[in-house]
């Protein structure tokens, strides 16, 4: 087991961080918003934590706090000026952002040599991207501590969204994914709670982006282009968008699929494309559907029923 | 204006609604009494659903005024007018399919629900007893309505009479003084069409004020205290269900309609 | 400022060019109400197949034109049928259909010797054709069924990374350029500074053309009556007796016409060929469509020219590297101030 872990450590980092992107987009979709802006918050993540570590000498979690703090605090008043957007135009705007966060990321130090007397300066470093130095991660109880705080963060974040799930806040959501009209005569704020999930799910995906940086060492804007928000959605689409399980499933497949079947890696794109058309066509209620479950308990209880007849 | 009531719950007054060039309604006015069932019908097309959405927000009024207990409740947005005390249910059903019965019935309940978010998060006793308490009365409503077994069921599972009282029962949860509904015995055979019936003059024994469309006429005359007609977007009579069965200009909007 | 006349010209070409493939995104919304987010890959194998009829098959170019607006149409048609269709209606011949598309996949991305890769694609194509019979022919669907309204965009989003996908296996992720001597190089001058090469000219007047004629097409003939029919209400049109589903075949392939012969232009007018280059032109159409108002095809073309402008324009006198984030800028301000649009009729765009 131990070794298992090991050896695949950074697949399990990889499964990891992608099961709290995939839930960041769960929520918003778990309300019925097609929020494409992970990737961007992500990247805010991420950019946030590299510059502060490449330079200052600021511990890592403080890093990371500033991280959803930041997200959190571009998150408001864009929620606020889009949400009241309908399905498409939300989807093209939330696109937006993500585009206009990369372009940022890729001239932001054309913009800060405009304000600063040092021209010299690199922050950003355009396409090349933030180089964190590597440091070996020491083994704590059998886990790299670069594992560690990934690992704790999924779990708070399951802790929250499980809580949340069967709160009147899930009911309430989910009361709005299915129609908000009727939500809103039983005294529903709508706007609210979209933005209450829209912020929520932005301040997930910038703590998971800030978490791999350390992970994935290079931060260049390519990382965060419109492809990632796709697989990010690919998690949740696959896994199922009604209930926290789904996208923990979906992020688990589709990380460790292409690792297991190697020829599956050089066609990520295509599986990728696949799997969401087919999963939103045949299965809409993704893997966690409790008809699949109900299936599989039932195929694998039929030997039993066997041996006792 | 009915003399011996002298603050009545629901005024509507000079209501008009313009779609386009189209004039849906015109210049109506009249008040519903606190306590009292009041029949809104009309041939099709008539206005009536236009007019009960814009007393729960969902419309836009062109001009006019309508008012709750004396305070003006146009413009307001569809959930401050729920929060005001105003319970609706939908021609077309509008439950929430992928959710149970009993959920379905405490969303209803959630704005008197407490425990803030961090409540929520922490497990805190506050939050975890007001979700008890929605639990119980959402359990108790439904008890009343005879459906307590059908709680844990999905409500998009539910027949077309049990959805439409699941409904009714969500709109109760609110607590409103104001329940609106629209055709509520559409699609109910005559057994369940009675006991809607004999549920929603309970009602009225614990002083809730009912403003109901339907088509069912029967049910309308032996229910209401009072009944409005609307023809073409204006009203055309008002008054006690016996005087409004003999109005002329009634008679002739039913007879020249399909009914 | 005297480069200010050339860079209208460029944003004249360039915004006639946008304003085809933006017209056809704005065709199948008006019909569907679904954004096809594949729109954008569509327009690059329009330009992928005029590359392979002048490359490998040496065609003139004024062959493969119209040969690159059928097969970006035909795909645009298959694309409704794999990603939007079975989102209406199940049918088996979907199912089928779906089938032999997988299998088409297999052949086409899958390392094998030379037999076997062309067995299973024409195999995977002949299962694709089968299934489009029988789905075409049958009567009554296996389902109708209500999905989330998010699924068309989701399910568009899942084909276009397949089709950018299969061209990055079949041409490469690097720049394809058509052969150099397909026009003659020399400017038409217009003022002293400002020229206009027979490219530019070609794009600038084709697109005009095919303007023009989506317009009488929709506007004249009985097919642009049974579209209008269907945008504005599909039950009626089912009950009047148009057959609903040949007519949102048309309209896909007019919308992926056009894209396609965007595609090829652009292609063409930059040589320069590139699997990505759906995603650039996408995010421009995105912006014409809503600056235009969804669904009004005057408002997209008008559109297309103003967003063409601020591109050029905004690369000329400002920064490259910024010209999405103008484009963005004027999305993002219109989506804010004027969601139904600049040039459009009011349509309920906000919850």
């Amino acid at each position: 087991m131990l070794e298992f872990v090991s050896n695949n450590i950074s697949t399990i980092n990889f499964i990891l961080i992608n099961i709290a992107l995939g839930l960041s987009i769960y929520i918003t979709l778990a309300t019925g918003l097609l929020s494409l802006s992970n990737a961007g918050f992500m990247a805010i993540g991420a950019y946030t934590v590299a510059i502060i570590s490449t330079q200052s000498n600021i511990p890592f979690i403080v890093g990371l706090m500033a991280a959803i703090a930041l997200g959190v605090a571009l998150a408001l008043p864009i929620g606020m000026l889009v949400l009241g957007l309908r399905d498409i135009y939300l989807a093209i705007a939330t696109l937006g952002f993500g585009e206009i966060v990369r372009i940022i990321a890729l001239n932001g130090d054309k913009v800060v040599h405009l304000f600063s007397q040092n021209k010299e300066l690199i922050i950003f470093n355009g396409a090349e991207g933030i180089t964190l130095t590597y440091r070996t991660p020491t083994i704590m109880l059998g886990l790299p501590d670069t594992t560690w705080p990934i690992l704790i963060y999924v779990i708070v974040i399951v802790y929250i969204l499980a809580t949340l799930h069967n709160s009147r806040f899930g009911r309430i959501l989910a009361s709005i994914r299915q129609d908000e009209t009727a939500a809103s005569t039983l005294g529903v704020n709508v706007v609210h709670y979209k933005l209450l999930a829209f912020v929520l799910g932005s301040a997930i995906a910038a703590g998971a982006g800030a978490l791999s940086a350390p992970i994935v060492r290079v931060i260049d804007p390519h990382n965060y282009v419109f492809s990632r928000g796709v697989d990010i959605l690919a998690y949740a689409v696959l896994g199922g968008m009604t209930h926290w399980v789904g996208p923990i499933l979906g992020a688990t497949v589709l990380t460790s699929l292409p690792e297991a079947l190697r020829f599956l890696k050089d066609q990520r794109d295509i599986v990728n494309g696949l799997i969401i058309m087919l999963s939103i066509i045949y299965l809409p209620a993704g893997l966690a559907d409790p008809r699949i479950w109900g299936l599989f308990k039932r195929l694998v209880s039929f030997p039993k029923r066997e041996r006792v007849s | 204006m009915i003399p011996e009531q002298p603050k009545p719950l629901l005024e509507i007054r000079n209501v008009a609604r313009v779609f386009g060039g189209l004039k849906a309604l015109e210049n109506v006015s009249f008040n519903v009494p606190r306590g009292a069932i009041c029949g809104l019908i009309g041939p099709n097309g008539a206005g009536k659903t236009t007019l009960i959405n814009m007393v729960s927000g969902l419309g836009p009024l062109s001009e006019g005024a309508i008012l709750l207990d004396g305070q003006l409740i146009s413009g307001l947005a569809p959930h401050k007018i729920a929060e005001r005390g105003v319970g609706r249910t939908f021609q077309n059903i509008r439950l929430f399919g992928d959710l149970s019965v009993l959920e379905n019935v405490i969303l209803g309940h959630h704005l008197r629900q407490r425990g803030t978010l961090i409540e929520t998060l922490l497990r805190l006793p506050r939050s975890r007893s007001g979700e008890r308490d929605s639990r119980t009365a959402a359990l108790k409503l439904l008890a009343i309505l005879g459906m307590e077994h059908l709680a844990n069921v999905q409500a998009r599972a539910l027949s077309y009479g049990d959805q439409r009282r699941v409904e009714i029962a969500r709109a109760l949860a609110l607590g409103p003084s104001l329940l609106l509904l629209d055709e509520p015995a559409a699609g109910m055979n005559s057994t369940e069409t009675d006991g809607l019936c004999e549920f929603l003059l309970s009602l009225r024994e614990s002083s809730l004020t009912i403003l109901i469309i339907e088509h069912d006429m029967d049910m309308i005359m032996r229910m209401s205290d009072l009944v409005v007609v609307l023809n073409f977007g204006l009203k055309i009579a008002e008054g006690p269900p016996d005087f409004v069965r003999n109005e002329p200009h009634v008679i002739e909007a039913y007879l020249g309609s399909e009914q | 400022m005297s480069e200010l006349p050339q860079q209208l010209i460029n944003g004249l070409w360039q915004g006639a060019a946008l304003a085809l493939f933006a017209m056809g995104y704005t065709l199948v919304f008006g019909v569907l109400d679904i954004i096809n987010l594949a729109q954008g890959a569509t327009f690059m194998w329009g330009a992928f197949f005029a590359f392979i009829c002048v490359t490998k098959l040496n065609w003139p170019i004024w062959y493969a034109i119209p040969v690159a607006m059928v097969g970006a149409g035909f795909l645009a048609v298959l694309l409704d049928r794999l990603a939007f269709k079975p989102l209406r209606s199940l049918t088996s011949g979907g199912l089928v259909l779906w089938g032999g598309f997988i299998l088409l996949l297999v052949g086409m991305v899958g390392r094998w010797a030379f037999p076997v890769k062309t067995g299973i694609t024409i195999a995977g194509a002949a299962v694709m054709l089968a299934g489009f019979v029988i789905d075409y022919r049958s009567i009554r669907p296996l389902r109708i069924r209500e999905v989330p309204h998010l699924a068309p965009i989701i399910s568009s989003i899942g084909a276009t990374f397949i089709l950018v996908s299969l061209a990055i296996n079949e041409f490469g992720a690097q720049v394809s350029r058509f052969p150099a001597n397909l026009f003659p190089v020399k400017p038409y001058h217009i003022t002293a500074d400002a020229v206009i090469s027979p490219i530019q000219t070609l794009v600038l007047i084709l697109s005009l053309a095919l303007m023009l004629v989506l317009s009488l097409l929709i506007n004249r003939t009985q097919m642009g009556r049974a579209i209008r029919a269907i945008a504005w209400s599909e039950r009626t049109s089912r009950l009047l007796g148009i057959n609903v589903d040949y007519v949102i075949a048309q309209t896909f392939f007019i919308s992926g016409a056009l894209a396609g012969a965007a595609g090829v232009l652009l292609g063409l007018a930059f040589n320069r060929l590139e699997p990505t280059m759906g995603g650039e032109v996408e995010l421009a159409g995105l912006t014409v469509i809503i600056v235009g108002g969804m669904g009004s095809i005057g408002g997209a073309a008008m559109a297309a020219f103003l967003v063409g402008m601020i591109r050029v324009l905004s690369v000329a006198y400002i920064d490259s590297s910024f010209r999405d984030a103008f484009v963005f800028a004027l999305l993002i301000l219109v989506l804010l101030i004027r969601p139904s649009g600049i040039f459009g009729r009011s349509k309920a765009v906000r919850a």
